[in-house]
C-alpha cells in the first residue's frame, strides 16, 4: 500500500468516524428537543402517549379526531375522556400508538373509529405513509419495532441511523421548540372546518379496492392485545347521503364476531345522513354534526355497558 | 419497467446480433448495407415489441373506431425490460459507428457485452459512444483514491437530486396532476412547475449517481445534464438536457437526414422528424409524441426568427430568455406528464380559465422542505454556471470545508429525504 492510498483510508476512516458521531449526536438532541417540546403537533401526540391518563381513549384518522367531542362522552358516561386522533393516519399508527400508551396507563374504553381507506382496503399506499412518525420510537417497543417489517427490507438498516428516526419530521420538531401555538383542541377533538370544500358530496372513492392483509392483521393485532385489558369498541362513522353499506366494512364485522367485541355501524344513520347543515364534506362531520353524532354514540356505549353489567 | 432474470435474454440477444453483424460489416464489404439495414431492425425487434406492441394495436383499434369499424385486436400485458431503450439505441450506435468506419468492430464478445450492459448506465443510461467507453473498459483500471473521491461527490450530490429535491417536489405535483379535475388553475401552475424541478432532479440524479459509481471504478461516462434551466433557448436547452440522447439523435438521424446543410423547409423537416423519434423514444403514448412535436416546432421558431445562435446576449436579455424557456419547457412537460393528450390539453385550459391566486397549500413541513431543497439546488447550479472557479465547497482546498460540506448534504438526504426506494421516472423508458 503506498502513502496515497494510506492517506486516503485514514481520510476515509475519520470521515466515516465523523458520520457516526454525527448521526449519534444528531439523534440525541432530536430526542431531547421531541421529548421537551411544549407545542405543536409532536408535543400533543407525545403527550398521547406519554402522559396522558383519560379513562375512555378514542382513536381514529380524521374522522376520529373530528368526529367525537369529548366532553359529550365525559357528561354523558361520567368518564375523563381525550380525543387521541390524527387526521390522514389509521390503524397501523394506532396500533404503535396503542402500544406505547398501554405500557403506563390502561383506559377503561378504548373506541377506535374505522375509515375503510386506512384500516382496511388497499388503497395503495405503503405502510410507511401511516407508520413514518413511529420511527423515534424505534427500538423502544418491540411490536413497534414489528410494524416497520413491513417497509422495504433496507428500512430496518436505515433505522440504525439516529437521524433517520427524525426523516421528515425535522422541521415539526424544531417547530414545537420555537412555537409558542399549543394545537388547539377540546381535549384531543379538533372541529373539522371544512375550509376546502364547501359543499359536502358524496364519497364513493372505496368502490372495487381490494382488502388490505396488513392492515387486517394489526386490527386483528390490536383485538388480540388490548382486548382483555380494556372495553374495546369499535365504531363506524356516518357517510353524508350513503345509500347502500360499504362492504368493505364486512370484514370488520367478521373479525369483531370472531372475538365478540362490540361493533356500533352508524354509516347510514338517518339522525346524521341527510342532514346537510352537519357535514363539511361527504365523511366529516362538522361541530354541529360532531355533536350531534357524539351524543348518539355516548348514549348507546351507555346502553352496552349498562347491558354488559 | 421491469426487471427478471429472463430479460438478461433480450439483452444477450442485442449484443450478439450487433456484435456479429458489425463483424459481417467490416469482412462482407460488397453487403455491408443490408446487413447494417437488417441488424437495425433485428435489434430494433424486441424494443418495438415490449415497449410499443400495445400502443401500436390501441392506436390501430383508435383509428378503426374513429370510422366505425369495431374491430377487437388482441393485446396482452407486457412487462417492459429495463434499461431496453437504452441499450438499444447505443448497440445501433455501435453498429451505425463502424458501417461508416468510425469505429473498427470489437473482437473480444465479452468487451462488447460489458460495454453495453456496464451497470451502472445500463437502467436509465447515459447511452454512451463506443469509442469514448470501450477503451476505457478494455484497460481495466485500477484503483485509484482520486476517483473513489470525485466519484463520491458526484453520486452525493445525484443522491440529493433524487431524494431531497425531486422527490419532496414531487409529493405538490403528484398530488395535484393525479386529481387534477379537483385542483384549481393557479394549483395546476405550480404543479407544472414542481414537475419541472423533479424531472430535472430526478434524471439528473440518476445520471450523476451512474456517473460517480462508474467513476469510483475509474470509469468516466459523458455528462448528461449542464444546468438546462439556465438555458437561455430551447435549442440551448437541448445542448444541456440529456445530452447523451440529444447527440445520440443529433449524430444518428439528424445529421444522416441531412442535418442543416440542406434547405431551410428540410431542415425544419429534420428537426421535427428527429423530436418525434425523441418524443416516441420516451414513451409508447400519444403524449410524449406531442411533448416531442412541441420542442421541435419551439426549435424552428426559433430557428425562424434566429434567436438560436450563440451570440452574447446582455444580462437583462439573458434573465428574460432564462424565464421564457424555462417557462416554455414547464409548459411542454405537462403533457410529458399527463396520462392521455386530453389531460395534458384540460390542464392548460384550466390554468388559463380556472386560475386562483389561492393554490393548494400542502403542510408547513412539505412547503420548508421543498423551499429549502430548491433553493439549494438553485445556488449550486447558479454559481456552477456563473461562477465555477469561486465557490466550490465540494472541491475546496481545505479539508475540513470539503468534510463539513460532505456532512451538511448527507444530513439533509438523511433527515429531510424521501427515502421509501421510490422508482426513477426514467426507469419507466
Amino acid at each position: 500500500m503506498n502513502k496515497q492510498h494510506k492517506i486516503f483510508f485514514i481520510k476515509l476512516a475519520v470521515f466515516i468516524l465523523m458520520c457516526i458521531g454525527i448521526d449519534f449526536f444528531a439523534g440525541k438532541l432530536l430526542i431531547s428537543l421531541h421529548m421537551s417540546s411544549d407545542y405543536g403537533e409532536s408535543a400533543h401526540y407525545r403527550d398521547i402517549m406519554f402522559k396522558e391518563e383519560a379513562e375512555l381513549m378514542i382513536f381514529g384518522c380524521s374522522r376520529g379526531q373530528g368526529n367525537y367531542v369529548s366532553q359529550i362522552f365525559e357528561d354523558s358516561l361520567k368518564l375523563t375522556t381525550y380525543n387521541c386522533g390524527h387526521g390522514g393516519l389509521g390503524i397501523l399508527f394506532e396500533y404503535g400508538i396503542l402500544q406505547k400508551i398501554f405500557e403506563r396507563h390502561t383506559p377503561k374504553v378504548t373506541i377506535i373509529d374505522i375509515f375503510s381507506p386506512y384500516d382496511i382496503i388497499d388503497n395503495g399506499e405503503t405502510p410507511s405513509k401511516y407508520i413514518s412518525s413511529l420511527k423515534p420510537l424505534y427500538g423502544s417497543n418491540a411490536k413497534i419495532d414489528e410494524l416497520f417489517s413491513h417497509e422495504d427490507k433496507t428500512e430496518s438498516i436505515k433505522l440504525n441511523s439516529s437521524l433517520y428516526r427524525f426523516n421528515s419530521e425535522i422541521f415539526r420538531t424544531i417547530y414545537g421548540i420555537i412555537s409558542s401555538e399549543k394545537l388547539q383542541s377540546k381535549k384531543g377533538f379538533i372541529p373539522f372546518t371544512a375550509e376546502r370544500t364547501k359543499v359536502p358530496h358524496k364519497w364513493d372513492d372505496e368502490n372495487s379496492k381490494q382488502i388490505d392483509p396488513i392492515k387486517m392483521k394489526y386490527l386483528e393485532q390490536t383485538i388480540i392485545d388490548f382486548k382483555d385489558s380494556t372495553k374495546l369498541i369499535f365504531v363506524i362513522s356516518p357517510y353524508y347521503k350513503l345509500d347502500k353499506k360499504k362492504p368493505s366494512y364486512e370484514a370488520v364485522y367478521s373479525l369483531c364476531h370472531k372475538y365478540d367485541i362490540p361493533l356500533l355501524d352508524y354509516q347510514g344513520h338517518n339522525e346524521i345522513i341527510n342532514v346537510e347543515e352537519y357535514w363539511g364534506d361527504g365523511v366529516h362531520l362538522k361541530e354541529v354534526g360532531a355533536k350531534a353524532f357524539s351524543s348518539i354514540v355516548a348514549k348507546d356505549i351507555k346502553h352496552l355497558c349498562n347491558n354488559k353489567h | 419497467m421491469n426487471w427478471k432474470p429472463e430479460f438478461g435474454a433480450i439483452l444477450l440477444l442485442v449484443t450478439t446480433i450487433t456484435w456479429i453483424s458489425a463483424k459481417l460489416i467490416k469482412t462482407m464489404n460488397e453487403i455491408r448495407k443490408p446487413i447494417l439495414q437488417i441488424s437495425i431492425i433485428l435489434t430494433l425487434i424486441p424494443l418495438l415489441f415490449f415497449k410499443y406492441f400495445t400502443f401500436i394495436t390501441k392506436s390501430i383499434s383508435g383509428s378503426l373506431e374513429l370510422v366505425h369499424l369495431d374491430f377487437e385486436i388482441p393485446s396482452f400485458s407486457i412487462l417492459l425490460p429495463i434499461g431496453i431503450s437504452f441499450f438499444t439505441f447505443q448497440s445501433i450506435g455501435y453498429i451505425i459507428d463502424v458501417y461508416y468506419k468510425r469505429i473498427e468492430p470489437e473482437s473480444n464478445f465479452f468487451d462488447y457485452a460489458l460495454f453495453l450492459g456496464f451497470f451502472p448506465q445500463i437502467a436509465s443510461g447515459p447511452i454512451s459512444r463506443t469509442n469514448y467507453l470501450l477503451p476505457q473498459l478494455k484497460k481495466c483500471p485500477k484503483f485509484n483514491p482520486d476517483n473513489i473521491t470525485a466519484g463520491f461527490k458526484i453520486f452525493l450530490w445525484g443522491t440529493f437530486l433524487k431524494v431531497v429535491v425531486a422527490d419532496r417536489v414531487a409529493m405538490y405535483a403528484d398530488t395535484v396532476f393525479n386529481s387534477y379535475n379537483h385542483h384549481n388553475g393557479g394549483s395546476l401552475l405550480l404543479a407544472s412547475f414542481a414537475y419541472t424541478i423533479q424531472i430535472y432532479g430526478d434524471f439528473a440524479g440518476y445520471s450523476l449517481m451512474a456517473i460517480g459509481s462508474a467513476k469510483m471504478m475509474g470509469i468516466d461516462l459523458i455528462n448528461n445534464f449542464e444546468r438546462p434551466y439556465f438555458a437561455t433557448s430551447i435549442t440551448d436547452f437541448w445542448r444541456r438536457w440529456h445530452i447523451s440522447l440529444s447527440t445520440w439523435l443529433r449524430d444518428y438521424i439528424y445529421i444522416p437526414l441531412g442535418g442543416s446543410r440542406v434547405s431551410k423547409s428540410r431542415n425544419y423537416y429534420n428537426i421535427i422528424i428527429t423530436f418525434l423519434i425523441s418524443g416516441i423514444w420516451h414513451g409508447a403514448n400519444w403524449t410524449f409524441v406531442v411533448w416531442g412535436g412541441m420542442h421541435g416546432i419551439f426549435q424552428i421558431i426559433e430557428k425562424a426568427i434566429g434567436i438560436n445562435n450563440r451570440k452574447s446576449i446582455g444580462s437583462f436579455e439573458r434573465i428574460g430568455r432564462i424565464i421564457i424557456t424555462f417557462m416554455t419547457v414547464s409548459f411542454a412537460w405537462i403533457f410529458f406528464r399527463a396520462n392521455t393528450v386530453v389531460d395534458g390539453i384540460n390542464i392548460i385550459i384550466k390554468i388559463f380559465t380556472e386560475f386562483s391566486l389561492s393554490p393548494f397549500k400542502p403542510s408547513n413541513s412539505v412547503i420548508i422542505y421543498i423551499l429549502l431543497s430548491t433553493t439549494i439546488l438553485f445556488l449550486k447550479d447558479y454559481i456552477d454556471e456563473y461562477y465555477p472557479e469561486r465557490f466550490s465547497f465540494f472541491n475546496h482546498k481545505f479539508l475540513s470545508i470539503r468534510f463539513v460540506s460532505y456532512i451538511f448534504i448527507l444530513f439533509l438526504i438523511i433527515s429531510i429525504g424521501v427515502l421509501d426506494a421510490g422508482q426513477f421516472i426514467y426507469l419507466q423508458f
